[in-house]
């Protein structure tokens, strides 16, 4: 792959901002990458935007990203809306980094928006496009993964203790991430003690809804000389594919993992140089699984990654720095650009109390949606220091 | 989407899940799907598929969507015929526990299906 940059990052404090419209999130998302990188909106030549919800609860299935940039004062470029579930903010990501390696264009941004506090079914979990019969019949995500983590569970051993271990070192991490949604430190008791969702998972076991911005601009080697940028993070990776009709043990994901293959052969590089990793931890069993098919750890040693703290800052690979899903939060299509942001920002060696030592490889995994028994999409993208 | 429509009644009898099966391949879909999912021959023949099967997964839903009052047995049901289907089961599985499909109120009360277990 030619050589591509993030050159700035940007985001909102996750949460419940009920005066905040999404205008008002992806704008100050786009001001704050604009700001990180040192450039003008001018600058940009063209945009990609995350979303997944906004048709249904705000009646934007289209326009987010022209709505959002145009309050940053980027108008007049090409601006696409990016709809890949969960994982719309990594596939705008992508799209932008496409966009450099076109050449067409050498700096572009990307930006992931969502606003979920305003959804009717409170206390209910969110449903997901597309599952019509499936929703019908009860289906729900944590339904979904609760029966995934039943099959891990007689795989591996792993019980909900081992899951609950995830809920509390994300909270524990969070709370030195002033942009996450929950910062206050939770015990194993209280994971367990909090009300079931869906057996081995409750609801401390699943990651909050949330309003949000994330946003990241990608230029080209050309454009950082002629902007003079630094702080240049470089992209190695930007792996996607998709799922469907694979009826196969639940006990693992095979579709992450084939992203993930993808993501190390894009990069050459190999699982063992990862140092630091933000998951698609929607849930505490999921991150457990994750380790496995993001080949962080040989099958089986899932359970060992989280009980023995190789997974936790200080650890050999520290997963989740940012709090991940369950604590930073996830307002959908700006996930997988806020794991951007922190990879981005332990990369630079900027991320204060919860920096990871000597990083110099990040990953960022988001995984969205469902199909015929599987994920729909999975995204796994590889950065590097410079 | 109304999941009672896909109930039929066998020539037995008893209740089976409308599906597909390729003539090409012989690879079952539930729901019936016009392009096997398999080898992506189409048009395939619809059949009644004997909604017989095994419980490859399940989970108490103790909060269950929007629509459903109670709690729920949530499994992943593997049909004899190859499909996995998605459905509630009206008790707690016998360890890898045969089910067949029945006649119950889903979403809102809407008329649909689950499973229980049988012999």
């Amino acid at each position: 792959m030619k050589p591509v940059y993030v050159a700035g990052v940007g985001m909102t404090p996750f949460g419940k901002f009920a005066d905040k419209s999404l205008a008002d999130l992806g704008g100050a998302a786009v001001l704050a990458a604009l700001a990180d990188a040192g450039i003008s909106p001018a600058e940009i030549q063209v945009g990609y935007a995350g979303h997944a919800r906004t048709g249904r609860l705000h009646a934007y299935e289209n326009g987010v990203g022209q709505l959002v940039l145009w309050q940053a004062g980027i108008r007049d470029i090409p601006i696409t809306g990016v709809g890949n579930y969960c994982a719309s903010g990594s596939t705008a990501m992508r799209e932008a980094v496409m966009a450099v390696l076109t050449e067409m264009y050498d700096v572009a941004i990307a930006v992931g928006v969502e606003k979920l506090s305003v959804r009717a079914e409170k206390g209910k979990p969110l449903t997901s496009d597309g599952m019509e019969l499936e929703g019908e019949l009860g289906f729900t995500p944590p339904a979904f993964f609760a029966l995934a983590a039943q099959r891990y569970m007689e795989r591996t051993g792993a019980t909900p203790t081992t899951f609950a271990q995830v809920a509390v070192k994300n909270r524990r991490h969070a709370a030195d991430n002033p942009y996450a949604q929950y910062r206050k430190p939770i015990t194993v008791e209280e994971v367990l003690a909090s009300p079931m969702v869906a057996s081995p998972l409750t609801r401390l076991s699943c990651c909050p809804t949330g309003d949000g911005a994330a946003a990241a601009i990608v230029v080209s080697e050309r454009a950082a000389k002629r902007l003079g940028l630094d702080r240049l993070v470089k992209v190695r990776a930007i792996s996607l594919v998709s799922g469907g009709h694979r009826y196969e043990s639940m006990d693992s994901f095979e579709i992450d993992e084939r992203a993930a293959r993808g993501a190390y052969e894009m990069a050459g590089i190999d699982p063992a140089d990862v140092d630091l990793a933000e998951v698609h931890d929607a849930f505490t069993s999921s991150e457990v699984m994750h380790y496995e098919d993001l080949l962080l750890c040989p099958r089986g040693d899932g359970p060992k990654m989280i009980e023995e703290g190789i997974t936790a800052l200080g650890g050999r690979i520290p997963v989740s720095t940012s709090g991940g899903l369950m604590s930073k939060g996830h307002p959908l299509g700006a996930t997988g650009l806020a794991q951007v942001h922190e990879v981005v920002t332990q990369l630079r060696g900027e991320a204060g109390p919860r920096q990871v030592e000597g990083a110099r490889v990040g990953m960022a995994h988001c995984v969205g949606g469902f199909l015929d028994g599987d994920a729909a999409s999975s995204s796994v993208q590889l950065f590097e220091r410079t | 989407m109304d999941a009672s429509a896909l109930l039929e009644e066998r020539p037995d009898g008893a209740l089976g899940l409308r599906g597909s099966r390729c003539p090409a391949c012989g690879h079952h879909a539930f729901p019936p799907r016009a392009v096997c999912t398999s080898c992506f021959t189409t048009p395939t023949l619809d059949v009644v598929l004997a909604g017989t099967g095994r419980v490859h997964a399940w989970t108490n839903l103790e909060t269950p969507p929007a629509g459903f009052d109670q709690p729920i047995v949530y499994a992943a049901v593997d049909l004899d015929e190859g499909p996995r289907v998605l459905a509630p089961l009206e008790a707690t599985p016998e360890p890898g526990g045969r089910v067949q499909v029945v006649a119950r109120t889903v979403r809102d009360g809407h008329p649909g299906f689950g499973f229980v277990s049988c012999r």
